[in-house]
C-alpha cells in the first residue's frame, strides 16, 4: 500500500514536470493574414507536442480501434471486405457533407458510416458512438493532406445550393441570449482572446477532434452543438439539418484547405 | 454492455540492455467519479480504474492505486529497466465494475 502510494506520487511528479518544460514556450500566432489559418495554428506548444507524439496523443487509442474495425479480426466481418484497403478510401472524407438523393437530405461522413453500418451484422446506434468515431477518425486520417472537395452532384445542383445558402444564412444570423452570429467571432475577431482562448477562423479541417474538456473524441456535429450552447441558444438535436447546413457552409468556406486528420483541441 | 475499453501501451526510447525505456500506458475509460449526473439528473455510479499493475517478464514492477481525480483517458508513464535478455512488459487494470484488461508489448533488443 505504502509502496504504491509512493509510486503514484512519483507519477504526478514526472507528469507535471514534462508538462512544465513543454508549456514554457510562449504561444504565438504566425504573422500575415489570419483568416486562412487552420485550428492547428491556435494550439499551445504543449498541445502540439502532445499531438505530434503517438505515444502521448490520446487519439491513437481511437485510430487503433478504427484500424482494427476496418481490417477486422481473424474471421470477423470487416469494412475492408467491401471497401478494400483504407488507402483506397482517402478521396471520400473530403467530399462530405453531400446531398443524398436516396435519403433526400444532406449527409456527412458520420451519417454515412451510420447508414453503412445498418447493412452489416454490427449496426451502430448513435452518431457519437465510440466505434463510429474511430472509423471516422481513420477515414479522415487517411485523407490527411488532401483538400476539401465540396461540390454538388450533377443532378441535385439546385437542392445543394439551397442547403448551402441556408448554411450561410445560419452563419450570419444572431442567436441565443448572447445575441451573436458565428461571423461576429470567426470572421470579425480572429486572433483576439475570448476568455483564455484565442479565436480561430473556424475552419473545420481537423475533425473528428479529441477535445480535452470532453475527455473524449467528438464529431463536428457535437462541436457545432457546443457552439449553440456557448452563445446560450437552444441546442439542436444531434443530426439536425441545420447542423449539416452549417457544416456544408463551413467546409465550402474552407474549400482548398487541406484536411489535417483527427486533431487535439482544448 | 458498452464497447470494450480501449487501451494502448507504448515503449519509448532506445531499447538497450542495461538501459531504460519509458512505458506510456493509456486507457479510454470513462472514469466516472460518482459525482456526475446523467441527462435525467440521476447520479452515475462511481466506476474508475482503481488498480493498475505492470509486469516485466511476469515480475511486478509497478502498482498504482488510482483515485477519482484521474482524468479520462487515463495516462500513466513509468520507467522500465531493460534486462539483458529483453522481455515482455504487461499492464493489467481493473475497475469498480470488475472489468479487467491486459495490454502487452515486447522489448526487443
Amino acid at each position: 500500500m505504502l509502496k504504491s502510494a509512493f509510486l503514484s506520487l512519483l507519477f504526478c511528479g514526472s507528469l507535471a514536470s514534462t508538462a512544465q518544460t513543454v508549456s514554457s514556450e510562449p504561444f504565438k500566432l504566425p504573422s500575415g493574414p489570419l483568416n486562412q489559418l487552420s485550428g492547428q495554428a491556435f494550439l499551445s506548444p504543449a498541445l502540439k507536442a502532445m499531438q505530434s507524439d503517438a505515444s502521448t496523443n490520446p487519439i491513437s487509442l481511437w485510430l487503433e480501434q478504427g484500424r482494427t474495425l476496418w481490417n477486422g479480426a481473424a474471421g470477423q466481418p470487416s469494412c475492408a471486405q467491401c471497401h478494400g484497403d483504407i488507402e483506397t478510401m482517402k478521396s471520400v472524407a473530403p467530399q462530405y457533407p453531400k446531398w443524398s438523393d436516396k435519403q433526400q437530405k444532406l449527409i456527412n461522413m458520420e451519417d454515412q458510416i451510420l447508414t453503412c453500418s445498418q447493412r452489416t451484422l454490427r449496426p451502430l446506434k448513435s452518431l457519437e458512438n465510440t466505434e463510429l468515431l474511430s472509423l471516422s477518425a481513420v477515414l479522415h486520417s487517411s485523407s490527411a493532406g488532401l483538400p476539401f472537395q465540396i461540390l454538388p452532384n450533377q443532378d441535385s445542383q439546385q437542392r445543394w445550393q439551397v442547403e448551402l445558402n441556408a448554411g450561410a444564412k445560419l452563419f450570419t444570423t444572431r442567436i441565443g441570449r448572447m445575441n451573436l452570429a458565428c461571423t461576429h467571432c470567426h470572421d470579425l475577431n480572429i486572433g483576439k482572446t475570448m476568455r483564455a482562448d484565442v479565436i480561430s477562423p473556424g475552419h473545420p479541417t481537423g475533425f473528428p477532434i479529441f477535445k480535452l474538456s470532453w475527455q473524449s473524441m467528438g464529431s463536428i456535429d457535437r462541436r457545432l452543438r457546443a457552439c449553440y450552447s456557448g452563445v446560450q441558444a437552444e441546442v439542436p438535436a444531434p443530426g439536425s439539418p441545420e447542423l449539416r447546413q452549417l457544416e456544408l457552409f463551413l467546409k465550402s468556406r474552407a474549400q482548398g484547405m487541406p484536411i489535417e486528420g483527427p486533431s487535439l483541441r482544448r | 454492455m458498452s464497447s470494450p475499453i480501449l487501451t494502448r501501451l507504448a515503449l519509448t526510447g532506445q531499447v538497450k540492455a542495461g538501459g531504460h525505456v519509458e512505458a506510456r500506458w493509456s486507457a479510454a475509460h470513462p472514469m466516472n467519479s460518482g459525482f456526475r449526473v446523467d441527462d435525467s439528473g440521476h447520479r452515475i455510479p462511481k466506476n474508475i480504474i482503481h488498480t493498475v499493475r505492470a509486469y516485466l517478464n511476469d515480475r511486478l514492477i509497478m502498482e498504482a492505486d488510482l483515485g477519482t481525480a484521474m482524468t479520462s483517458p487515463v495516462y500513466l508513464a513509468f520507467p522500465v529497466s531493460v534486462p539483458a535478455e529483453g522481455g515482455i512488459v504487461k499492464v493489467i487494470w481493473q475497475d469498480d465494475l470488475g472489468q479487467m484488461g491486459e495490454t502487452q508489448q515486447r522489448l526487443v533488443i
